[in-house]
């Protein structure tokens, strides 16, 4: 391929990722608020239905608080089980004073195990990758 | 969404199936959108604007799929055609793995910049990638046996 085609192509699809990044965040409107979202501003969020993910903090009888993006949430829900390595996952109703009311609860237990997996992963992904590349300068030829 | 030893098995199965030389690319393909989506680990560990972590998804999509790998292939000296087509069918792989099996993971949005909505078959909750993970090593052991099989015939 021509070099200077190459090189116009190249920066037209820079600009076409910055462009379509800005879309998607300016998009933000078109889609669920997050649970930090709503933490941030629990009035504008209030009584909605909201999808929560994070560790839970501590549980009473009638609700327990989860970290959500190192905030406390408290959530009421009675007789909650502490996850077993992992994270809850809480479906709820979010409340004007920033608390919410449960209407589903997942546990994903020894979810953090996949993070472990994922990180040995590393591993056999680079064996493969250097298996049939090489560094040269600042490219990557057969090996 | 699965992990990404079973992203790389999904890899690795449909490069082998497909007979691909460059095996390397189609992995790389598809451990290519949790390069950057996997910011959000660190808000295990520290707050992260909510608004970076939303854009992270953005690099989930078909349409990322398609722009991402033409910006690596520079990086090879190989033919760039061959290049950009394995590491975007890794791409696609990754994508359609994890927005057709996750449940509620805001993953999915396989129609974006045309359509604001997910896609997913629900298969499974995040914390079922093992059974995901055990399947895809099973087919990829058949697949090698298989293959080796025929070789000596």
């Amino acid at each position: 391929m021509n070099k200077a085609i190459a090189i116009i192509t190249y920066i037209i699809l820079i600009f076409l990722l910055v462009l379509l990044s800005f879309d998607f965040y300016l998009s933000e409107k078109y889609y669920t608020p997050s649970g930090g979202m709503f933490m941030g501003d629990p009035e504008k969020y209030a009584d909605m239905k909201l999808t929560f993910v994070g560790p839970v903090i501590n549980i009473s009888d009638s609700s327990f608080y989860m970290s959500v993006n190192h905030k406390p949430l408290k959530v009421y829900y009675p007789k909650l089980e502490q996850p077993k390595l992992g994270q809850v996952l809480v479906v709820g109703q979010s409340h004007i004073n920033g608390t919410t009311t449960a209407s589903e609860i997942h546990y994903f237990n020894y979810n953090y195990l996949k993070y472990y997996i994922s990180f040995i992963a590393i591993f056999p992904f680079l064996y493969i990758f250097f298996r049939d590349w090489k560094i040269k300068r600042w490219r990557f030829v057969n090996a | 969404m699965p992990d990404w030893l079973s992203h790389i098995l999904i890899g690795l199965i449909v490069a082998e199936l497909l007979n691909i030389d460059k095996k390397s690319l189609v992995v790389l393909g598809s451990l290519l959108p949790d390069f950057i989506t996997k910011i959000y680990l660190f808000s295990f560990f520290f707050p992260m604007n909510d608004s970076l972590l939303f854009v992270t998804r953005l690099y989930h999509t078909p349409i990322m799929g398609l722009i991402i790998p033409a910006l690596i292939v520079p990086l090879f000296k190989y033919d760039w055609k061959k290049t950009y087509v394995f590491i975007v069918l890794g791409f696609m792989l990754h994508v359609l793995a994890d927005g057709l099996t996750g449940k509620r993971d805001n993953v999915g949005l396989l129609l974006y910049p045309f359509s604001h909505s997910y896609f997913s078959l629900n298969m499974f909750w995040s914390d079922q990638y093992w059974i995901i993970l055990i399947s895809c090593a099973v087919i990829y052991v058949s697949i090698k046996l298989v293959k080796s099989r025929l070789r000596k015939k």
